[in-house]
């Protein structure tokens, strides 16, 4: 502080924010190298110590440019406590899947392969890493799912029976009650290898000019639904029957 | 159910007989590698769907159709190609992967691997030898899914059934059932004082416990 006279408070201020800027970019310049060379031991590792490296980096530029400053000690306190609470904030996401990670791994609630409802999601594990778990959905997406969400949300394990029951409506315009039930019962015969017991025929009901039906179907891999439904549509189709599947 | 069975060998043959009693209307594809085999397998299994692939070929085939199988099922002669099916299988999300090991000290790995399901045609060995020979104890079967198991103890004493009957006074997680010497079968094992076998059924974790102080009370 010495080679800067007490009225220079200018200089002080420009010499502050170039350190401040310099060690901005060397935190980003470390992070980027040290991201390289740690990542033979995993992308997750890799980045979770290159961000602390930035962020220690980021700390000593602010400490210096306190100490350039030569501020007081009340001064000092609150640009700490700001810093905290601006570390805290943008790192919250990382803290959040951190502490998820560690609930992922010591209550585990779910393995690979199992099938899961998590808010809105819902799908097969295929892999749980330490900041996201891969979920393959029933259209067969690859949803990678932040594992801070499994904190904000409640997650049903549905693989304890390994066939779920998905609910098909189908609806035939034009078509009256009688003419239908042969029909339906045929094309739930037909797809009856590819699924996991008998469909069933929940309902059938005539509404105005078009007959609904409800059809409970015992599948393991969902993903083959479409493939499913495409094949129903087909098959009511060669029998001359127009059907829209929901 | 959709299941792909890999290999033509012993273990896939018997694989295939369960799998046609268990889903009789279920859809079945078999996978051989040669084409001599493919014939006989076609003879033998007419009620699957046996097709020729490369072994490289596989991993493209469960690539291709993870959409709609059910279950794949690795049963060829080798466990490094099995693993290698297995790992296919995985990564392209197949719900239900079984393995048909064949060598059992293999079982690790499949299982760091993440296979869940491992069959182990060997596991029988020691199990019949031990009701055969009459061990102490004998863990007879764990369902793959967990949880639950069956057990069997040589009771040789009225002492040994009494300390029995305390443990599972009370359980309402394991069901009893002695066999004594002569063949006789008792369903409460409060009513029986005999020697004979006791056979235990029900929860994995409260079975090991009855097992463990019963192996340290025969120490």
């Amino acid at each position: 502080m010495a080679m800067f006279p007490p009225e220079d408070i200018i200089l002080r201020i420009l010499v502050a924010a170039a350190v401040l800027v310099l060690s901005y970019f060397l935190g980003g310049y470390a992070k980027s190298r040290l991201e390289r060379v740690l990542s033979k031991f995993g992308a997750g590792f890799a980045r979770k110590v290159s961000d602390l490296v930035r962020y220690f980096i980021l700390f000593i530029g602010i400490a210096a440019m306190v100490s350039i400053l030569s501020l007081d000690i009340m001064a000092i306190s609150v640009i700490i406590v700001a810093i905290l609470i601006l570390l805290l904030v943008s790192m919250r996401d990382i803290v959040l899947n951190l502490a998820a990670e560690l609930y992922l791994a010591t209550r585990k609630p779910f393995k690979e392969n199992d099938w899961i409802k998590v808010g809105e999601i819902e799908g097969s594990v295929k892999s749980i890493g330490g900041m996201d778990t891969e979920i393959i959905t029933y259209d067969g997406d690859l949803v990678i799912v932040p594992n801070s969400y499994f904190l904000r949300h409640p997650i049903i394990n549905k693989s304890r029976s390994l066939a779920r029951y998905v609910e098909l409506k189908l609806s035939f315009p034009r078509m009256k009650l009688d003419k239908l039930e042969q029909a339906v019962v045929e094309v739930l015969d037909e797809i009856k290898p590819e699924l996991f017991g008998d469909p069933e025929l929940l309902s059938m009901s005539e509404k105005d000019d078009r007959v609904e039906a409800h059809v409970s179907l015992p599948i393991v891999n969902v993903r083959k639904l479409r493939w499913l439904t495409a094949r129903m549509a087909k098959g009511f189709l060669t029998r001359g029957i127009e059907v829209e599947i929901e | 159910m959709r299941v792909l069975l890999i290999g033509g060998g012993h273990s896939a043959y018997f694989a295939a007989n369960s799998i046609k009693e268990i889903d009789p209307d279920g859809k079945l594809i078999i996978i051989e590698f040669t084409s001599e085999k493919v014939e006989v397998l076609s003879k033998t299994f007419p009620f699957a769907e046996v097709v020729q692939q490369e072994i490289d070929g596989v991993e493209s085939y469960i690539r291709s159709n993870a959409s709609i199988l059910d279950a794949v099922i690795a049963a060829t002669e080798s466990d490094s190609l099995n693993l290698r099916y297995c790992k296919a299988a995985r990564e392209n999300a197949i719900p239900l992967i079984i393995a048909i090991l064949n060598n059992p000290m293999n079982k690790e790995i499949f299982l760091k691997e993440g296979v869940r399901y491992i069959i182990n045609p060997y596991g029988i060995i020691p199990v019949e030898l031990s009701e055969i020979l009459g061990s102490a104890t004998n863990i007879i079967y764990k369902i793959p899914s967990g949880s639950v198991m069956m057990a069997s103890l040589k009771v040789e004493n009225e002492d040994e059934l009494r300390k029995l009957r305390r443990k599972l006074r009370g359980s309402d997680d394991v069901s009893a059932l002695l066999v004594s010497t002569s063949g006789e079968i008792k369903s409460s094992i409060e009513e029986a004082d005999m020697r004979g076998r006791l056979y235990l059924m029900g929860s994995e974790e409260k079975l090991k416990k009855i097992l463990d102080s019963f192996r340290r009370r025969k120490k």
